[in-house]
């Protein structure tokens, strides 16, 4: 028997029930290391929550092909023997591929399951997500059966978000060329919102911070380079990954508030370039009086006065005309220099604006 | 009737039937390389790791097993739960000799490939083993034990859990 190979010996250990297998392991470190190997090979234990009048014999029941799946009860009346009984299996781990359990929200299983997983060859399912009907899981109180919730949320929200995570990072992978176009978008009418949403992180598809993010309303079809959008594929990212990683109603409530004050902002600038055109017309305007008021000055001393126009004479006649003029030209120096004081710090914005202004 | 020449490993030939040789699926695959078909007469085919004794038993089982379905090897059949109790009494009574003798039969199943010896040797010696403490498992076996008292301590703690309550 001793000089049987391991091969055959296997077919030999492949008739025997569970219980007889273990037995077999006692007999000899050959015959241990083989059952082991054996084992290793697809050995799945489960582990659920069971009625003692459901315990399973394992005597005679199982052989080799049955114990692939295990099956063993725990009692939620005797946790210490259950924790004993899986401890030893721990022990023993080699022997097992892959563990289920059933009852995570007990205490016992839960801190069996934090051990089961430290071992990388065990492949541990919990089925407490996916089966929670089990009639006799321990009575739930109120305090615990939030807690469950709360911890199966964030359970949930982890294990969506690294799935999301490995299918976006395979989709950005596979669109390595990102239209360069796309990534400086120009801050018009049309792109404002799309751009203000990757920045913001927010979804195109959420109605509800489009809704939010279209009530800014840009006055100029202005081309502001300096704002460029973030690249398409990480900002696509983000606008997926955000809602998960943040508060919604948080992130539409400052959405909302930077919306307002940039609208306002936008507003304020709107009205200076206004009341810049205006001005810049009235000048102009004057101007043009001014010199044909001159000219007509100039004709009349030349009529008065044919044998040479004194320059006190021209510059007084000048005064008493456009001294109407004069008033409103004060007043424009004194706008201008109110609004230069007011917008020093915003010199080289107010520059760009003049420049484009359509005058 | 097509006959075929076995010869042992000591050199003993055995004719038997063509049908009852290619139970082994072994012995056909040999046939199939050497070339030999149905018309060679004198071929003679060697199954060195067979010995007379061993040999003349498989030959019987064989023959006596000759018309038996083929058992297929699908996947169900493979998950399909492994019973022990299902040898019949002309199996029972041809595998009711020494251990020496039912291991040489093992081993002789095993290279010729006759699935169906196989299984009931292994299910033979599997049921010496059922229902037996690991001590008369080795003296039904005459196995030496190896572990040290320390060893042997520590695995019958580690199989505790199969115990029952």
């Amino acid at each position: 028997m001793e000089n049987l190979p391991a091969e055959i010996l296997m077919n030999i250990f492949e008739f025997l029930d569970v219980k007889s297998l273990i037995k077999a392991m006692e007999v000899n470190q050959r015959w241990n290391q083989i059952i082991k190997e054996l084992l290793t090979l697809s050995f799945t234990l489960i582990l659920c929550p069971c009625n003692i009048e459901k315990v399973p014999k394992l005597d005679g029941k199982f052989n080799f092909k049955t114990i692939k799946i295990l099956s063993i009860p725990f009692y939620q009346e005797n946790e210490e023997y259950f924790e004993k009984i899986l401890k030893v299996v721990l022990k023993n781990r080699n022997c097992f591929k892959e563990l289920i359990v059933d009852g995570i929200a007990d205490k016992t299983v839960s801190k069996m399951l934090n051990i089961c997983t430290g071992f990388k060859h065990l492949q541990v399912h919990n089925l407490t997500l996916t089966d929670s009907q089990s009639p006799q899981r321990r009575p739930v109180t109120k305090k615990r059966k939030t807690e469950n919730c709360e911890k199966q949320k964030e359970h949930r929200k982890f294990v969506n978000l690294l799935l999301r995570l490995a299918e976006l990072k395979e989709r950005s992978d596979q669109n390595v060329e990102v239209d360069e176009a796309s990534n400086s978008v120009l801050f018009s009418n049309d792109l404002q919102n799309e751009s203000l949403s990757s920045s913001f992180g927010l979804n195109d598809q959420n109605d509800h911070n489009n809704q939010i993010l279209g009530t800014i309303q840009h006055p100029q079809s202005t081309s502001f380079n300096s704002f460029e959008s973030q690249p398409s594929a990480p900002g696509q990212i983000w606008n997926e990954l955000l809602p998960d990683l943040f508060d919604i109603d948080e992130l539409d409530s400052t959405a909302q508030q930077h919306t307002e004050e940039a609208s306002n902002e936008l507003q304020e600038v709107d009205l200076k370039i206004q009341e810049m055109v205006q001005i810049q017309e009235v000048v102009d305007m004057l101007m043009e009086i001014d010199d044909e008021q001159q000219l007509s000055v100039l004709n009349s001393n030349d009529v008065q006065n044919p044998e040479g126009a004194d320059s006190t004479g021209r510059n007084s006649a000048s005064l008493d005309i456009t001294g109407q003029n004069l008033d409103i030209s004060h007043e424009i120096d004194q706008f201008f220099n109110q609004f230069d004081e007011s917008n020093e710090d915003n010199q080289e914005d107010d520059d760009i604006l003049l420049d484009n202004l359509p005058i | 009737m097509q006959t075929i020449k076995l010869q042992s490993s000591d050199n003993e030939i055995f004719e038997c039937d063509l049908a009852v040789a290619k139970c082994s699926a072994t012995i056909r695959t040999m046939l199939e390389d050497l070339g030999i078909d149905e018309n060679s007469e004198d071929e003679v085919v060697p199954l060195p790791n067979v010995n007379s004794a061993i040999l003349r038993k498989v030959i019987q089982f064989c023959t006596y097993h000759k018309d038996d379905p083929v058992p297929s090897s699908t996947d169900d059949d493979e998950n399909k739960e492994k019973r022990t109790d299902d040898i019949t009494s002309w199996d029972a009574d041809f595998l009711k000799v020494d251990q020496g003798t039912l291991f040489e039969l093992i081993l002789a199943a095993n290279y010729l490939d006759i699935r169906s010896l196989l299984d009931v040797t292994c299910k033979t010696v599997a049921n010496m083993i059922k229902g037996k403490t690991p001590d008369e498992i080795r003296k039904t076996f005459n196995i030496k034990n190896d572990f040290t008292p320390a060893e042997e301590e520590q695995v019958r703690k580690e199989n505790t859990w199969c115990e029952e309550k």
